[in-house]
């Protein structure tokens, strides 16, 4: 699940889960001083849906590039 | 025919048989030679004659001996035996025209020989006739013959063509076969071998979209168990559960009991809000329950 950053300053997908982790385990090991951990809350959240959206966005391209294949196989076999 | 003749070019005997031939309408080729043809030069003018003919006879086909007619003492001197054994050991054949019908000389009886020279030269034609006539013959023979063997050839070659025609018909039919079958099986294993392939691609499909899935949703899992521990840490929602967090004038949290005093300033935020509050009393928990 690598894809290259994608224009807007969106990290890429692994970034993006690797920054989400890294904040969770921060927040649970209480190391988030309690007016950052809003932020840092947010900002996971915020990662959260670039994620998903993320997913469905792969889930759609890759149901089209098989939809694909498939269309130039019928073609052909006709 | 190429004659050669000896005789007396002023005798009536060459006459006549120059004018036979002459008469014939065949080409002879003569050549006279003059000798005596009574008296005592007979003998060596005839020898000469006989001798210069025979040096020369393989320019000659005959060689005639004429005289006309004559006293039957004027043609003795025909009887001569020297001139006998030259024309007896000639190497031509020797044809005599001596005399009358009646008249028969020693020549006579050892060469070919005609009554008169009229008769000698007819008698040549007669023979050149015979042998046109033979030649003609074997003419319209092999002629015949020609015809008959270029038909048989021409048929032979006909057949020939038929025959190679049918087996070239044969060949090529044979091949046109040859490439069908080799064409249908091209397009058989064709299009076993499209249909394999195709087959695999359709799994490669199904595989190919089974393993995105897969990976789509374990990423999904992960982001969820993600969101949910987001959800669980988010501040907020602790405090609309109920819960306040209390921090001191300088705004640090204040998660512990212990340290405080009375009379220490607070500032207590809610979910929808904070308040400001003054410590009374400080109470700890006696030990663990």
């Amino acid at each position: 699940m690598t894809e290259p950053d994608p224009p807007g300053g969106d990290p890429s997908y692994a970034d993006a889960t690797a920054e989400l982790e890294r904040i969770l385990d921060d927040i649970e090991r209480g190391a988030v001083d309690i007016d950052v951990l809003t932020q840092k809350v947010a900002r996971a959240a915020a990662l959260i849906k670039q994620c998903r959206e993320r997913l469905t966005g792969t889930e759609m391209r890759v149901a089209k590039v098989i939809e694909g294949l498939v269309a130039e196989q019928s073609g052909e076999s006709a | 025919l190429r004659v050669g003749v000896l005789t007396s070019l002023d005798s009536d005997g060459w006459n006549d048989f120059e004018q036979q031939l002459r008469g014939s309408g065949f080409g002879f080729a003569v050549t006279c030679h003059a000798v005596r043809v009574q008296g005592p030069e007979l003998r060596p003018t005839m020898l000469a004659g006989l001798h210069w003919f025979a040096e020369r006879s393989a320019d000659h086909d005959v060689l005639c001996i004429l005289r006309g007619g004559g006293s039957r003492s004027d043609l003795a001197w025909f009887d001569d035996r020297e001139v006998a054994l030259a024309v007896a050991r000639h190497p031509l054949p020797v044809l005599c025209g001596i005399g009358h019908q009646r008249d028969q000389s020693i020549l006579d009886v050892i060469a070919r020989s005609q009554k008169t020279p009229t008769a000698a030269g007819a008698w040549l034609v007669d023979q050149v006739r015979a042998a046109a006539a033979a030649l003609d013959e074997r003419r319209r023979r092999v002629a015949v013959l020609t015809v008959g063997l270029l038909a048989a050839k021409r048929a032979q070659i006909t057949k020939a063509a038929a025959t190679l025609g049918q087996a070239m018909r044969a060949r090529v039919g044979a091949e046109r076969q040859s490439l069908a079958d080799s064409a249908r099986r091209l397009r058989r294993s064709t299009t076993a071998a499209l249909t394999q392939q195709r087959q695999r691609r359709d799994r490669d499909a199904a595989d190919l979209r089974r393993g995105a899935k897969v990976a789509v949703e374990r990423e999904r899992a992960r982001i969820e168990r993600f969101a949910a521990r987001q959800r669980l840490l988010d501040p907020a929602r602790v405090l609309e559960r109920g819960y306040a967090l209390v921090r001191d004038t300088a705004g640090g949290v204040v998660a512990r009991s212990a340290g405080m005093r009375p009379g220490m300033a607070l500032d207590i935020a809610f979910a929808d809000g904070h308040a400001h509050a003054t410590t009374t009393r400080v109470f700890e928990n006696q030990g663990d329950p």
